[in-house]
Order: C-alpha cells, then structure tokens, then sequence
C-alpha cells in the first residue's frame, strides 16, 4: 500500500507542478512531444503554410483592389486616452463619408495602450482633397464630447497614409485631433 | 480678337476630356467626386520619413491586444512583406506570436536569428529607442529560446543558451532563474547563473518550489521541510510583468485587470496549498503521521489539491487511529470522485476500515457496496467506450454544454479566436484521460486542424472573389487601351495643346501691344465695329457734307470707348493671364493621368502576374485543404489508439480493485465463518454444519 502511495505522491507532484509554473517547460512532456512529434511538426508545417496563403492572398488582393497610385489608407491611434476616452468616429472626405466606426471597450483600451487600427483603405484620383474626422467620446468628467479635424491633402501616384491622432493635451488638460500624413 | 471667347471654348473642352479619362481605380468604392478641383494647400511639411517600422508594429499591437493572436500575426506577417524585413522589436513580437499560435518551429528560427538582427542594427548605427532596449530583447529571446529547448527536452541546447546570458535585469531574473533550475534539474545550478544586474527578488514562490522539489528529490527532507515551511506561511505578491513578459511566459490572459488580480490571488494560495500537500507527503514518507494530520486538518477545502489532500488526510487519520474522521474522508472522496484512481483505493481503504472497526457483518456490507461500485464503474467503462468507437468525429463527442454555448457565442460574435480552442468533453473518462498531455496535445492538434480548414475555406471564398476581380480588371484594361486607342485617332489632345499654344501666343501679342481693344466684352467690341462703320462712312462722305459735327461726336463717342477699354486694361489682361494659366494647370492635370492610363495599359505583366499568383493560391488552397484532410485522419487514428490504451489500463485497474475487493471480502467472511463456528460450537455443537453452508452461499453469490 505504502508503494503505491509513493506512486501516487509521484502523480500528484508532477501534476501539481504542471500547474504551479503554467508552463511549457516540463520533463512529463517530454514524452509527449516524443511520440507525437511527427504529426505535431506537419501540423505546424501546415500552419504555416496556411499564414503564408493568407499572407499572399492579402497582398494580391490589396494589389488587385487598391493599387498604390490610387491607395489612400487612413489610420486611428490614441494618445493615452486620459482626457478623452474614444466612442466613435466618423470621416469624411470632400464632404463624403467614407468611414465611420464604433469602439467596444476592448478596441479603445488597445489603441490606448499604443495598438494602431487601420480604419479605411481605398482609392483616390489625383488630385486634391479635404478630410474632415469627427470623434466623439467621454472627457476625464464623464461628459459626452466631439473632438474634430479637418485636413487638406494632395493624392499623387504614391500610396497615401493619412494617421488621425488623438492626442492628450497636458496644459489644456484636453485632447485634440493631429492629423499626420506618413511619409514613405 | 474674341480671345474671351477662345478661353472658354477651350477650358469645356478640357474639361470634357477630363472626365472622359477613365478612371485608374480599380476600387468600386472610390471617390469620383470633385477631383477635378484645383486648389492649393498651403501647409508646408517638415519631411521626415515615418518610422513605418514602428507604424506597422502598432498595426499589429492593436489585434494583440484585442487577444487576436492569429491576426497579430497575419499583420506581422504582411508587415514583414510591404517592408521587406523587420527590426529587432517587431522581430521579437513575430516570435511571441509565432509561440502563442504553436508555430514552435518558426518560432525557434526566428529567435535564432534575433541574435544576428541586433548585432546588424547595432552596426548599421541605428541608435531609436528600440536599439536602446537591444539588450532586454536580447535576455528574452534567449529565455524564449531556453524555454523552446527544454519543452522539447533538449537541456543540453538549453544550457548553452542560457550561458549565453551573462547578465540579467531583475524584471527577468526569476524566468531565467527557474530555467536554469530546469535546465540543470536536479543538481544546483545556482553557482551557474548569472547575477541579477539590480536588486532581484529571488523569493519567488516557484523558484523555492522548485527548489524543495529537488531537495525531496536528492532525500534532503529537513531541508525540504524548511523550505516548504516558508513557502507555506509566505503571503505571495502578484509579480510585476511588462509586456514581453506577458507575451512569451504568460499562458493565460485576462479580460480585465480585476480577473488578473483575482486570478493572482487564486495562484498566491494555489502555491502554499501546493506546499501545504508536499510537506504533508514529506510527513508521510517518514512515517510522522501525526504531523501530517496536523498539516492537512487545516488544508483549505476549495484547492485545486483537495483531492490529493483529503485522501492524504484519510490515510494519516487511519494511522493516528482517527478512525471516524478517516472514515468519513474516505466516504467523501469515493463520492466525490467516484472516477479518479484515488478514490478507488479509498474505496477499498473504507471497507478494510468497517470491517476492522465495526462489525464483520457491516465490513461484508461495505464490501459490497464497493464491490457493486466498482462493477458500476466497469459498466460506465464498456459504455463509453463503445460511444467512442461509434463517433465519428471524435471532436463532437460529448462535447462540454459549457464550451457549446461559448462556441455559438462565438460564431453569433464573428470573433475570431487568437489562440486554439480547448477540447473540453463531458464525459468524466475522457476528461480523465487528457490529464495526458500526449492525448491533450493530440487533441489540441485536431482543433488546430479544424480551425485550419475553417480559415483554408475562407481563404478559397477570397480565391473566387479575386478571381472575379480579375476578371473585372481584365474588361477594364481592355477598355482603357481602346479607348486610348481612339483617342488617339482622333489626335483631340494634340489639338487642344495647338489651340491653347495658339491662344497664348496671340494673349502675348496683344498684351505686348497694349491695346485697350483687345480684351473688349461683346457690347465695346460692337461699339467699336460701329464706330469704325461710321469712320468710313464719314470718309467716303468727305468734303461732300459739312460732317465736322459727326466727326466731333464720333471723336467723343470713341474717347470716351478708349478710356472705358484703357481703364478696363489691367484688369482684363490679368484675367485673361489667370485663366492661361488655369489652362496650363488644367492641362497638366490631363498630362499626368494620360500619362498614368499608359501605365495601366501598359502593365499587362503585373495583372499576368497577379492571375499567375491567383492560379497558384488556389491549387495551395486545395493541396492544403488535402493534406490537412489526411493529417485529421492520422491525428483520429492516434487519439483513438490512446484512448483505447487508457480504457484498457482503466479496465484494468478496475479489474485489480474488484479482486482485490472479492479478495477482501472473502476474507472477511472467512474470518465470519470461522466466528460462527466458533459461536455456534459454544452454543449448539448440532448446529456446526451449517455456518460453511452459509458462507460457501454467499460467496458463490459473488
């Protein structure tokens, strides 16, 4: 009895500690890798080669779709959101709307800890345009507010980055609006 | 000279050929709007290259925080394609991500050549804020590393990598201190290891875990217990991880900061609970049941241990003659647990116990009790395998009503979930029997499979859509060169340049000569042709007629004509330059998008190409959806043969347990014969016939 007791104890060690360290790192799956290794690495092969897939279909279709002398991409980042906690926002160009999106708490808390959202991507002619971008969103004193900005760009036959930036204003204690056009 | 005129003709004309430019678009939702006019942002532009380095890492950041790790890692990936090659920072998160979705092996490569990144950044005199952290990100690709190898039970490779690390930041010191521990296991590897580069907190429950595991290990108990001890009363604080942390060493992640804090709190008290079990089994091992029945009386009841406990607490009860607690513990395990090997043995232990304790009779009793259990179990046992044998898709086999609702939650959602779904059955014998982590992975891997196949399918829809495109594009291109074509018969652009090289050279002549007339609106210019009339008529009149009145008035008619056109000069020259120059602009406008319908017509290769990698996309789409096919088999096969195993050692074991029950309790009913033999001998001496009869009854009833 005491034997299989030990046993027993050996059961409950390895297990537990599986658990204490949640990771990957420990000798009972050693076996484990051993004996299925073969289908775990074709598997892994394949999911690769599935990203891979996905990788090239993204870029031919953003080839096919939205070539770069007529691509304009408009992107959404947020400061820290201490001032302004993002809800929504709408955009315009030359008075049409083009983009308008609404934010769960789970999307802003990512922009706020630095995540960038890719907002819209089309096309343009060349030429000369105006962007309007209306957010709205809760200030620091829970109050429902609109931050906007307005903005006049040229599309040429490169690619067009356009990121809406809202930006924490320390000495205002309020946000605002910075449009940046990337430079490529 | 009707140059007004001339100017308006030819901007509508411009203007018409404009807008019967094609677009170069591909899009259906572009903006066809307004494009055509001319304006002039006067913001001027401090041109400093965008880190785009850092732009797309940002891009990627925003699904990871979402906890979408497939779609991190689909942005990374296209990252690394629109920018050729990733820095150092962005290379590190690829391997995050490429770990949390299982691609162990790309996951490896790319850490192997994080190493050589750094060090050409560092050449190449990148001095961003990034490059300032080299040094961290160098620590935890090499942790990252050391990790890969050993969950794959490769110490040596391990070792060598974590030499590698000749100094380490306190945030980092208990991952690198508790790989080490793992990497040496179980000699002592804390002469090895670096020392931390500040102050670090070497307390940290699983680097003193670990450390009593091996004490147990190489025999060293009083050391052990020590450790256990202050393992046990230590109040353990959630440590303070960043986000590279987070993204390479954590499994789980949380919702909210209030789950990781609870979460936290649940681990603090998992680990004394753990150290609380493992002194207990230190006790045990050197016979010191008392001490361990001291150590589990307090043992908490909601723990993840409580299983082990309670049958550990059962066991030391029974030596230290509590014979009612252990009874009851007993009885409560089996009916708690009535599928884990551990309440079986309590089974066994409880009828041993009733029938030492209490009453032969009543030890019969419970032997039967147990006994019909067990048989109860070896039915559960049959059935379920028969159920497993008959399913067809082993991931629909009792499935978790919990892990049904999550996944129509999901599907109603669209979320896309970042990291592999968990198999999580119903049934008690298969949630048993993926406490092997070589079943659970096999598991996990036809989950991954399934997930493939969905994503593969989407990616066949996308194949026809882009197939539909380029059909689209086909036509368009088709179109674009005939109609460039026609254009181009017609000579209407060349045309139009003569035209306006013909306005502009008389606008020039005219402004040289400065004459007033030249810019005359209809009504002055009508004036004017009278007034020269009535000039002629009063010359072919002559001397004939006294005509000086006429003169005179026709004098005043045509000074007063010239001062209006002389005053109205620089005004009107000015509007007539203006709108040369919106000629020009106008003109240019028409050059450049000329120019760019050439391109597209001329950019047969790129659209060959792109049907080139479409074809291709769409074979792949199918060889994988195949081997992914074939792999699922292979995957079925082998889960089945494991679970077969399983059934089989269970069956087994249960089989040991009946006979070792029937072997019980037959001796307890032998030890009841001879009890009534011995009764019956005092009592009735007529009577000794009948107590074997009555026993040999009873046993061939079993």
């Amino acid at each position: 009895m005491y034997m299989k007791l030990c046993n027993v104890f050996k059961i409950i060690i390895t297990m537990a500690f599986s658990l204490a360290f949640s990771s990957n790192v420990f000798a009972e799956e050693k076996q484990a890798v051993g004996s299925s290794s073969d289908l775990a690495q074709q598997l892994e092969q394949l999911k690769s080669q599935v990203l891979q897939l996905n990788r090239e279909l993204f870029i031919l279709e953003e080839d096919l779709l939205f070539p770069a002398s007529t691509q304009v991409a408009l992107f959404v980042s947020v400061d820290t959101g201490q001032f302004f906690a993002i809800d929504s926002v709408e955009v315009k160009i030359n008075d049409k709307d083009v983009a308008g999106f609404l934010y769960t708490k789970r999307q802003r808390e990512a922009l706020e800890q630095g995540g960038i959202q890719k907002l819209y991507l089309g096309n343009l002619k060349i030429g000369q345009y105006q962007l309007t971008a209306i957010f709205t969103g809760v200030d620091s004193e829970g109050r429902m507010v609109k931050r906007a900005a307005e903005y006049q760009f040229e599309k040429d036959d490169e690619a067009l980055m356009i990121e809406l930036k809202v930006v924490d204003n320390t000495k205002t204690y309020r946000s605002q609006v910075v449009v940046e056009e990337w430079v490529l | 000279m009707r140059i007004k005129e001339n100017f308006t003709v030819l901007v509508t004309l411009l203007l018409l050929l404009l807008s019967s430019q094609v677009t170069p678009a591909y899009s259906q939702n572009d903006l066809n709007d307004e494009s055509e006019k001319i304006g002039q942002s006067d913001e001027s532009k401090v041109v400093i290259k965008t880190d785009l380095q850092d732009k797309h890492y940002r891009q990627a950041l925003y699904f990871y925080f979402q906890d979408d790790q497939s779609q991190a890692l689909s942005q990374v990936e296209q990252s690394k394609a629109k920018l050729t090659t990733l820095d150092s920072r962005s290379a590190l998160f690829e391997a995050g991500l490429q770990l949390s979705v299982g691609l162990l092996q790309q996951a490896k490569t790319t850490l192997v050549n994080f190493d050589s990144l750094l060090t050409t950044e560092k050449q190449s005199g990148k001095r961003s804020e990034q490059s300032a952290k080299a040094g961290e990100l160098r620590l935890i690709a090499l942790l990252s590393l050391s990790n890969q190898y050993l969950s794959h039970g490769d110490t040596s490779q391990a070792r060598d990598t974590l030499a590698r690390i000749e100094s380490v930041s306190s945030t980092y010191y208990q991952e690198y201190h508790v790989l080490n521990q793992l990497a040496y296991w179980p000699d002592n590897s804390s002469v090895l290891i670096a020392k931390p580069a500040a102050q670090a907190n070497a307390s940290s429950p699983y680097i003193q875990l670990n450390e009593a595991l091996r004490l147990i290990e190489l025999s060293e108990y009083d050391l052990a217990i020590t450790a256990l001890t202050t393992i046990k009363i230590t109040t353990w604080h959630q440590e303070q991880d960043n986000f590279w942390k987070r993204l390479f060493l954590d499994e789980a992640s949380f919702s909210s900061r209030s789950d990781e804090k609870e979460m936290a709190v649940l681990q603090g008290q998992a680990i004394q609970d753990y150290a609380q079990l493992l002194l207990a089994q230190i006790y045990i091992s050197q016979e010191r049941y008392d001490l361990a029945f001291s150590e589990l009386k307090v043992f908490p009841e909601q723990s993840p241990y409580a299983e082990s406990a309670l049958f550990l607490f059962a066991f030391a009860s029974q030596q230290v003659d509590q014979y009612e607690i252990a009874f009851n513990l007993l009885n409560l395990l089996y009916k708690k647990y009535p599928y884990s090997q551990l309440s079986w043995q309590s089974t066994e232990l409880m009828a041993q116990q009733v029938s030492e304790q209490l009453s032969l009779a009543q030890g019969v009793s419970a032997y039967q009790t147990v006994e019909s259990f067990f048989l109860q179990r070896q039915q559960d046992l049959a059935q379920f395998s028969t159920a497993f044998d008959y399913s067809s898709n082993l991931l629909d086999f009792s499935p978790s009503k919990q892990l049904s609702s999550e996944h129509q939650l999901t599907q109603q959602s669209h979320h896309t979930p970042g990291q592999t779904r968990d198999y999580l059955p119903q049934s008690v014998w298969l949630q048993q029997a993926l406490y092997d982590a070589e079943l659970a992975s096999l598991y996990q891997g036809l989950s991954s499979i399934d997930e493939q196949t969905e994503q593969l399918q989407a990616l066949s829809d996308k194949t026809v859509w882009l197939a539909e495109i380029i059909t689209l594009n086909q036509q368009r291109k088709k179109n674009i060169i005939a109609a460039q074509e026609t254009r181009a018969k017609q000579d209407v652009f060349a045309q139009l340049k003569d035209e306006r090289d013909r306005l502009a050279e008389l606008l020039g002549q005219q402004l040289a000569n400065k004459q007033g007339s030249a810019f005359a609106n209809a009504e002055e210019s009508q004036w004017l042709d009278r007034i020269a009339s009535s000039n002629n008529a009063l010359t072919n009149i002559g001397d004939k007629k006294n005509t000086e009145e006429y003169k005179q008035r026709l004098g005043r008619v045509k000074g007063v004509l010239s001062w209006q056109l002389a005053e109205q000069y620089p005004q009107r020259a000015w509007q007539h330059k203006k709108q040369l120059q919106q000629l020009d602009h106008a003109i240019a406008g028409v050059i450049t998008q000329q120019q760019q319908v050439v391109k597209i017509s001329n950019t047969q290769d790129s659209l060959e190409l792109s049907i080139k990698k479409h074809d291709q996309s769409v074979q792949q789409v199918k060889l994988l959806l195949t081997q992914l096919s074939q792999l699922r088999e292979q995957l079925s096969v082998k889960i089945r043969e494991k679970v077969r195993l399983y059934i089989d050692e269970q069956g087994a074991v249960l089989a040991e347990h009946l006979l070792s029950t029937r072997q019980g309790m037959a001796k307890v009913l032998e030890r009841m014969a001879r009890e009534d033999k011995r009764l019956s001998n005092k009592l009735a001496p007529s009577a000794k016939l009948a107590v074997p009869e009555k026993v040999s009854a009873i046993a061939g009833a079993h």
